[in-house]
């Protein structure tokens, strides 16, 4: 695995964090070391086996609506929030298109 | 009566015999927790108020005869990435510093349906991501038969707050090796159980498919209450399910005569193993050749292969995982934002550490278009061989027996200048997690730095029972299990008594501890 900046930017921007250039610096040099760690996957021939899939358990139950929680009490930890809502920056600019 | 020595059963039979109060038993353990934080750092919250209000709850219908339990009363507390009602649940992070559920995670409603008594909040590494408890927001976690030595991780403060006896049980996570590490590092026994035995909702999600809530106690019986509390089908966890037809407690018998008991070859005669770690679980055979078990060799050819894969699945399960915390619906929120996209990235860059980043990261790439057939897919793959050769073993064997990890507890700040070395410490812990089985780690000798060691047995699925009662075995023969850390001497903390009467030193320090909250 290549993890030159060209990567670790990537990946930031992908996952939502912002590195300075000497964190991106870091990473680099940080996630140069941890790839060895997965290294063993990309010499290893699979060896062919018969699957056995009887630890995968997932039971099904009737699909019926719950209230899982009171909206105020979810709002609670909101970082900000209306009482009914929770706040968020505009996503669009605000009023409408010019006629 | 020195309470620190007690065993969580222990502690529950003199509750029931009225030979004690449940509020005693809270009170000296909250007390032993306050003393004693300035120098471990076990835990994050410490909860007096609300622990005193229950213990007095669970007294009265103790006395009323409406709760009887073999937990009921004990003092414990919770690793904290487990959701508490009402108590801050902080994952370790900046990200959840001042986030208190409005809900229990299933195993904690059930443990306090046992009448256990949660009196705080363990310390461990930031979203459990670490094996020496030193990533955590709140500071490094320290071992209390050393506190120049990490207590290995991620349920650092688990291992180290019953190692000191300040409860005689915890509740941690095992995703890698996160209950049975810091166990093997600390001299305690570390249990985690089946995948799906104990619900995992309410369990802050590392990497989910690997994830599982397990106790980390004294002793093995201790490890087969907590289990027998919090087990079984939860409709909120689809992966749950009813596993045992009885207690694991009652299955305890201490017989292992005619147990088979496979040993891999290559843990102990490898270069990668500290030679006394090789030595003292070579004893452990010994004492079970003497109890009638059948010792046999076996080999487990894939050690490199299951330690990559657990670590491609684990870093891609996370990085998708925690792309919840964006700021907007509970958790870190950055002061300064322009816009949504800028909120998502200020809040996640300030809030996350360095570690949880770096996993996010590797785990991004390792999903990313160029890499996910050539190690996420192969890691998948490779999950499969894995199961099928540890099935292959257990056909001939009924427990796997292996150091829990290659050294004994490293020194404080490895994490960060040798941060390869940290994660190969999980190499024998993160078969069972890749295979979903029962495993267990316990004390068995100390180094000749008087540091613990720790002997692992690993199980078929569902056989919980059989690997705690080989656990249970050595412990009947052996009394390393009951070795605690020498707090008096070591840290110059002069302990719970003095901590009562309010004259210790370490008591006194608690002032200077920022971090640790009162709820």
């Amino acid at each position: 695995m290549k993890t030159d900046r060209n990567t670790v930017k990537y990946a930031a921007e992908l996952s939502k964090l912002r590195l300075n250039e000497d964190e991106t610096e870091k990473m680099v040099n940080e996630l140069g070391k941890m790839t060895k760690i997965i290294s063993a996957l990309e010499c290893s021939d699979i060896p062919e086996i018969s699957s056995d899939k009887s630890l995968s358990f997932s039971a099904m139950r009737e699909d019926e609506v719950n209230q899982s929680a009171e909206r105020e009490k979810i709002l609670e930890n909101a970082p900000e929030h209306t009482g009914e809502y929770f706040c968020a920056p505009d996503t669009f600019e605000q009023g409408g298109a010019e006629e | 009566m020195n309470f620190s020595e007690l065993t969580a059963l222990e502690t529950g039979e003199l509750i029931r015999l009225r030979k004690m109060s449940v509020t005693e038993a809270v009170t000296s353990a909250l007390d032993a927790a306050e003393a004693l934080n300035p120098k471990l750092n076990s835990f994050i919250t410490i909860c007096r108020e609300k622990a005193l209000k229950r213990a007095a709850e669970v007294q009265k219908r103790i006395t009323d005869g409406t709760l009887s339990s073999p937990l009921a009363g004990v003092p414990v507390a919770v690793k904290d990435n487990i959701c508490t009602e009402g108590i801050r649940t902080t994952c370790a992070s900046k990200m959840l510093e001042n986030f208190v559920p409005f809900y229990s995670a299933t195993a904690v409603e059930r443990l306090e349906r046992a009448g256990a008594v949660i009196i705080g909040k363990l310390n461990m590494d930031e979203f459990a991501m670490g094996s020496t408890s030193e990533t955590s927001y709140f500071g490094p976690v320290r071992n209390p038969h050393d506190i120049s030595r990490t207590p290995g991780g991620s349920s650092g403060g688990c291992a180290a707050a019953v190692a000191s006896g300040i409860v005689s049980g915890t509740l941690g996570s095992d995703t890698g090796g996160s209950v049975r590490q810091p166990a093997g590092c600390c001299g305690v026994t570390g249990f985690k159980p089946t995948y799906g035995a104990v619900s995992r909702y309410g369990l802050i999600a590392y990497a989910s498919s690997l994830d599982q809530i397990g106790p980390v106690c004294g002793d093995a019986a201790d490890c087969a209450a907590f289990t027998d509390a919090v087990c079984g089908r939860d409709e909120r966890d689809s992966t749950s399910r009813d596993m045992f037809s009885g207690s694991l407690l009652s299955s305890l018998t201490g017989d292992v005569k005619g147990l088979r008991i496979g040993v891999l070859k290559e843990s102990l005669a490898s270069d990668k193993v500290d030679f006394e770690v090789s030595a003292k679980v070579a004893e452990v055979i010994k004492e079970f050749e003497k109890a009638g078990a059948v010792i046999k060799k076996v080999s487990f050819p894939y050690f490199d292969e299951a330690f990559s894969a657990y670590y491609t699945i684990a870093m891609a399960e996370a990085s998708s995982n925690l792309a919840r915390f964006d700021g907007v619906k509970y958790g870190f929120r950055a002061a300064d934002y322009e816009d949504l996209n800028d909120l998502y990235c200020s809040s996640r860059s300030e809030g996350f550490g360095e570690e949880v980043k770096k996993r996010i990261l590797l785990g991004t790439t390792i999903l990313s278009g160029g890499y996910y057939d050539a190690y996420y897919l192969k890691a998948m793959k490779w999950r499969e061989i894995i199961k099928a050769e540890l099935n292959k073993i257990f056909s001939e064997t009924d427990l796997l027996l292996t150091p829990t990890a290659p050294e004994t507890a490293p020194l404080s700040g490895r994490s960060v200048s040798d941060p390869v070395s940290v994660y190969y410490s999980d190499i024998y812990t993160v078969l069972a997690n890749l295979a979903g089985l029962p495993s267990v780690s316990f004390p068995c000798g100390t180094d000749r730095n008087g540091m613990p060691v720790g002997a692992q047995f690993t199980g078929r699925a569902a056989d919980d029972g059989r690997v705690l009662n080989a656990v249970h075995a050595f412990q009947l023969m052996t009394d390393y299990h009951k070795l605690k850390a020498d707090l008096n001497i070591q840290n110059g903390c002069t302990g719970q008594s003095d901590a009562q009467a309010g004259n210790s030193p370490c008591y006194q320090e608690k002032q200077g501890v920022e971090k640790t909250y009162e709820i």
